[in-house]
């Protein structure tokens, strides 16, 4: 983010807007509310310069929720409006709230393109597995075989997974948090909000009515140290209950192993800023049964600014050529009729 | 690409130069470099002059066909379907490949049975070059022509082809 | 070769028909030819006709070329109706062309190039040249332009294809002689551009001299016409087509009010230009972006009207179906911005490369919901240009998205175009609300109705807004039944308010009379003229060209009122006569052309004398 922190001092109370927060009581949308409300302030950032542009689904009602400028677009297409913003203004600070329906089914296109541009957004995706706003169908990242209003016998489609999108669509920050991991979400929004250019976060985020206990196997306490793989940069991936296991590489192939039997120098060592995706994507498709789920910061790579290139442009035509409207009237052939 | 006349630098693919606004649609494509290159660019098959090609019905019995063949001193017969269009053709190449090995009563079966279906075709006004390029791509000696409604009014062998190269050759040396 | 024996006479008017294959530089001798006959003082219109195929093969159908170039003594509007002379420089172009050559036309063909090669490859089974019967209906003249072009440029160290090229300027300078055009402009020009390369230069010039010194020679054309001056506004001129007045008036509004321009659109035939021009102006500050869809597009012009910024996205028929929604959204945020449909050939794909005005309903109605818009529409290639402007203009005062309808046949024609001086145009007001004070981000301006345009960065003026329906004033989401009725009502009154500040309806010809031509678009320059022949013939016809479609001037209802009938041509299936009949109960008369083509003056004064016998 290359907005220049200022030296005010924000609190809280200043990002919560006079709406009645309208999510069902339980909703993992609440605790990310919460934590965006939190982190916020700590950012240092001029609170009319953070703009919030959401499309539809029960997360995009957030940006009615913040104190802060926000539009409520259309479905899908927020990220659209953010690039445009970011092309009249880009000094100011941009969040994409969107959900697995909002951005990867219909708005699944301008999200690649984003990612893509690495136009400066921040594009938190709450991912609850299931349509929530229209009443329970399964969307691009349920599993095969759900059972909801719209595949009664089961999904016969094949999930996407959100951070594979990411990558392959070249982004050059992913992470994916939970929804009540709070210090974590904290940690992760915040370096979301510092990347220079576009940052997608992933938030396992649990729908209550619809779709309650998709990510429990993260969420539950019980069972957290065994689920989770959290991602440091230069440290080893070690998971469980006394971090005793690891990912080692074997081949082309990740596998978990005991730490104790192969040690410790033998496990993959998270680079966030690796030049090729490729560990990130071996990231990516880890998950249960065999695997723990990575959280955390997959990948943080520097690439050019989508508006920092075209600023770049536009000064650099500025200085070679004069603004000079009356002369480009009369580019081309001209007469003059006495 | 370059313009040819004052030497701007176009974006690919600009119609015409932005400096002199000359025409550059020729400019970018292909360009025959000889007399033989643009015969087999721009001359149609229709220059090969095609003659009319035997044809037969499917049901014709093969001992019928190959007395055909050999009466006429032709390498292959066109098969058509009851209505006229063209359904199979019947080479050397598969008396050699295919009734030869079975030896079956020529008598007895039709050309149906061993004719090659759904032959490659091309029309009289096709470049001699996509002609070529059909033959080389589906390894084949003779190419018959149909018309709109898949009725052959024409046939091309390699050997046809040969003749016209080697007369322009000789034509333009 | 005694030049005495030539006659000479006047016309009023001409229109010349360049056409070859694609590599013969025809649209170089049009617009040569326009140009000389500007300068020289005469009112010049011009359309070119491109191949429908990026790269046919050479001398093929699908390969012809064309421009056509109508140049007069008098005011005109129109590339002309049918041409008097072809130059062919093919077989396949006259094949292709030949059809629209007035009967007793002139035909002026490089023989060299009717070969049997290229005769077989324009489907002619003999030589049309040598046809009596072609030599009967036309004036016939084969000249061998290739081998006159080589020889012409013997002297020259050129090679031959080089050579070739430059029969193109032959051509011209054979026309050029025909009718008493001076060279010094062409001359000039050649001198300019190519500068670096003397050899071209000089084989250029020989060739356009040469071609004007057959016509000087040759005993085939015995005629040299002339085409007097026609007076006109003093000031500079220069050719312009729709597409480029559009970009140079979307950035001139940008410069009026100081603002950055944000253009967001995606490739389509016949808008893509646009997005041409205006990625090469950053110097102006002007910010293109090309969008991976049409929906991007608006959703990103969206986002920057909403910064604050002078955006705009351009689009033709079936990027307005997909961006439909997204401009709902933007009526409901109330924000300034426009949107132009350069219309084409429709439904569906339709006819990318041919003109059509039947997008009209779509602009008013192609959305859900009540979903009112302004609508505006250019009726030549250089109102593109003051279009843009009036747009944004509409835009900023009333806080609403606006609409322009373009059209293919505007987008490509050219005609002369007196530059303005940035310094005489009205500058742009725009206002920034700064102060909070009691401020709602749906408060209205008394006499407009307009929002404030408060821009992100504000300091203690934060709000949401979205496109679910809303309370009046506060812009809180509201389900309200009054709410969405008051809503409703507000946004369709803040677009009728736009009519308090149109200018007045031009009536060009009697006040009452028994037929009144109501036009928009295009069109303009076919109905002004076949309004003026019925005229001259004593009809009492008047004619009223709309470039308001939303809301309509006010007093519309009273002018046509004035007439006994009133005649709507439209390149569509009679839309705006919907339009006059459901709104003003006036029982209008449809004349309605789907052709791809835009109307000929001779088919509406036709109708014209139809209605009035």
């Amino acid at each position: 983010m290359n907005t220049v922190p200022e030296d005010i001092k924000l609190t809280r109370k200043d990002f919560v807007s006079d709406q009645d927060v309208r999510w069902c009581p339980g909703c993992g949308n609440n605790a990310i509310l919460a934590q965006m409300q939190k982190m916020l302030p700590e950012l240092g950032v001029p609170r009319e310069k953070i703009v919030m542009i959401s499309g539809i689904g029960c997360s995009s009602r957030f940006p009615y929720y913040m104190n802060t400028y926000g539009v409520h677009a259309i479905h899908g297409r927020a990220p659209t409006l953010a690039m445009g913003l970011k092309c009249a203004r880009p000094e100011l600070q941009v969040w994409v709230i969107t959900g697995d329906g909002d951005g990867l089914a219909i708005g699944g296109n301008h999200f690649s393109h984003a990612l893509r541009r690495n136009v400066d957004i921040n594009i938190l995706l709450f991912n609850n597995q299931v349509y929530g706003l229209t009443k329970g169908q399964y969307s691009p990242t349920s599993p095969l075989g759900a059972k909801t209003q719209s595949s009664p016998d089961g999904s016969i489609e094949n999930p996407v997974n959100t951070i594979g999108v990411a990558i392959g669509s070249e982004a050059s920050f992913i992470a994916r948090t939970v929804d009540v991991f709070q210090k974590h979400m904290s940690g992760v929004l915040k370096r979301a909000a510092e990347h220079r250019g576009a940052a997608l976060v992933e938030i396992a985020q649990n729908c209550i009515i619809f779709n309650d206990g998709a990510w429990a196997h993260l969420s539950d306490p019980d069972k957290r140290l065994e689920n989770v793989l959290y991602l440091e940069h230069g440290n080893p991936m070690r998971f469980g209950k006394k971090a005793e296991k690891g990912i080692r590489l074997n081949g082309f192939t990740p596998e978990v192993v005991e730490v104790a039997e192969v040690g410790e120098d033998k496990l993959l060592v998270h680079d966030e800023c690796a030049s090729e995706p490729t560990l990130a994507y071996f990231l990516s498709r880890m998950g249960p049964p065999h695997f723990p789920t990575p959280l955390g910061v997959f990948r943080a790579v520097d690439k050019p600014v989508y508006s920092e290139l075209l600023m770049q442009q536009v000064r650099t035509a500025q200085a070679q050529r004069p603004p000079d409207l009356d002369a480009l009237f009369r580019q081309g052939e001209t007469w003059v009729v006495s | 690409m370059k313009c040819p006349n004052c030497g701007y630098e176009n974006l690919p693919g600009a119609d015409q130069c932005e400096q002199c606004l000359s025409s550059l649609t020729r400019d970018d494509v292909p360009q025959a470099e000889s007399g033989v290159e643009r015969s087999l660019m721009e001359d149609p098959v229709a220059c090969l002059l095609p003659i009319r090609p035997l044809t037969v019905e499917t049901h014709t019995s093969l001992a019928d066909a190959l007395e055909l063949m050999r009466n006429h001193h032709i390498g292959c017969l066109l098969v058509t379907a009851k209505e006229g269009s063209l359904t199979g053709i019947l080479t050397e190449r598969d008396l050699l490949q295919k009734v030869a090995l079975e030896a079956p009563r020529l008598e007895h079966c039709t050309v149906e049975e061993f004719m090659s279906r759904a032959p490659e075709t091309s029309k009289p006004d096709h470049p001699l070059g996509y002609a070529i390029q059909r033959m080389i791509v589906s390894d084949l000696r003779y190419l018959p022509l149909i018309d709109e409604s898949g009725r052959p009014n024409g046939i091309v062998s390699s050997r046809d082809i040969i003749a016209y190269i080697a007369k322009n050759l000789i034509q333009r040396s | 070769m005694s030049t005495n024996t030539k006659t000479r006479e006047e016309l009023q008017q001409v229109t010349v028909l360049f056409c070859g294959d694609s590599g013969d530089g025809m649209q170089l001798s049009g617009t040569q030819l326009s140009t000389t006959s500007a300068v020289y003082g005469n009112d010049v219109s011009t359309l070119p006709d491109y191949p429908p195929e990026i790269r046919a093969p050479a001398g093929s159908l699908a390969g012809v070329s064309a421009f056509q170039v109508h140049f007069a003594g008098h005011e005109i509007h129109t590339p002309g109706d049918n041409p008097d002379v072809l130059v062919a420089m093919n077989p396949a172009s006259l094949k292709v062309n030949l059809p629209r050559l007035k009967p007793g036309g002139v035909v002026i063909s490089d023989r060299d190039m009717f070969s049997e090669r290229n005769l077989a490859k324009a489907d002619y089974a003999a030589n049309p040249l040598d046809d009596p019967a072609l030599a009967s209906t036309y004036r016939l003249h084969p000249v061998p332009i290739s081998s006159l072009t080589i020889k012409a440029l013997e002297a020259v160290d050129l090679k031959h294809t080089a050579k070739r090229r430059c029969k193109n300027f032959f051509a011209l300078g054979l026309v050029y002689w025909l009718y008493a055009r001076p060279l010094e402009q062409s001359l000039a020009w050649i001198d300019n551009k190519f500068a670096g390369h003397p050899l071209v230069a000089e084989a250029n010039r020989r060739a356009l001299q040469a071609g004007y010194h057959y016509g000087e020679t040759s005993e085939a054309f015995a005629v040299q016409w002339s085409v007097p001056r026609t007076p006109v506004e003093a000031g500079s001129y220069r050719m312009i087509n729709g597409n480029e007045a559009m970009a140079l008036g979307l950035v001139t509004a940008a410069r009026l009010a100081q603002k950055a321009l944000v253009y967001s659109s995606y490739p389509i035939t016949p808008a893509s230009e646009v997005l041409h021009h205006l990625s090469r102006w950053k110097h102006l500050d002007v910010r293109s972006i090309q969008a991976e869809d049409e929906i991007a597009a608006m959703g990103s012009i969206i986002g920057a009207a909403y910064g604050g910024a002078f955006a705009v996205t351009g689009t033709s028929g079936p990027g307005v179906c997909l961006k439909s929604e997204a401009i709902n959204l933007a009526i409901m945020l109330e924000l300034p911005l426009v949107i132009f449909n350069v219309q084409r050939g429709g439904p569906s794909t339709g006819l990318p490369t041919k003109t059509e005005q039947a997008d009209l309903l779509q602009a008013l109605f192609g959305r859900n919901g009540e979903s009112p818009i302004p609508v505006l529409a250019p009726n030549s290639p250089a109102d593109c240009f003051a279009i843009a402007i009036e747009a944004f203009r509409i835009a900023v005062r009333h806080t609403t998205p606006v609409f322009i309808l373009s059209e293919g046949y505007l987008a490509n024609s050219s005609e002369p175009w007196r530059i303005p001086s940035l310094h005489d145009i009205p500058t742009i007001e725009v206002q920034h609300p700064v102060e909070a004070g009691g401020f709602q981000p749906y408060s209205r301006d008394a006499s407009t109705l307009a929002r404030p345009w408060l821009l992100p960065g504000t300091p203690g003026m934060e709000y949401r807004m979205g496109g679910l329906e809303k309370h009046p004033g506060s812009g809180s989401v509201s389900y309200a039944p009054q709410d969405h009725e008051a809503m409703c009502r507000l946004r369709a009154d803040k677009v009728q308010r736009v009519a308090a500040f149109l200018p007045e309806i031009e009536v060009n010809g009697p006040e009452q009379a028994a037929l009144l031509v109501l036009g928009w678009g295009g069109s303009y320059g076919a109905v002004a003229a076949a309004v003026q022949r019925a005229r001259n013939k004593g009809l009492a016809v008047a004619h009223v060209h709309l470039r308001h479609l939303n809301p309509f001037p006010s007093e519309l209802g009273e002018i046509l009122s004035h007439y006994d009938r009133v005649l709507i041509p439209e390149l569509n299936d009679g839309q705006l006569a919907l339009l006059i009949r459901a709104r003003y109960l006036v029982d209008a008369v449809s004349f309605s052309k789907l052709q791809g083509r835009p109307f000929t003056i001779t088919e509406i004064e036709t109708r014209i004398e139809e209605l009035l016998s």
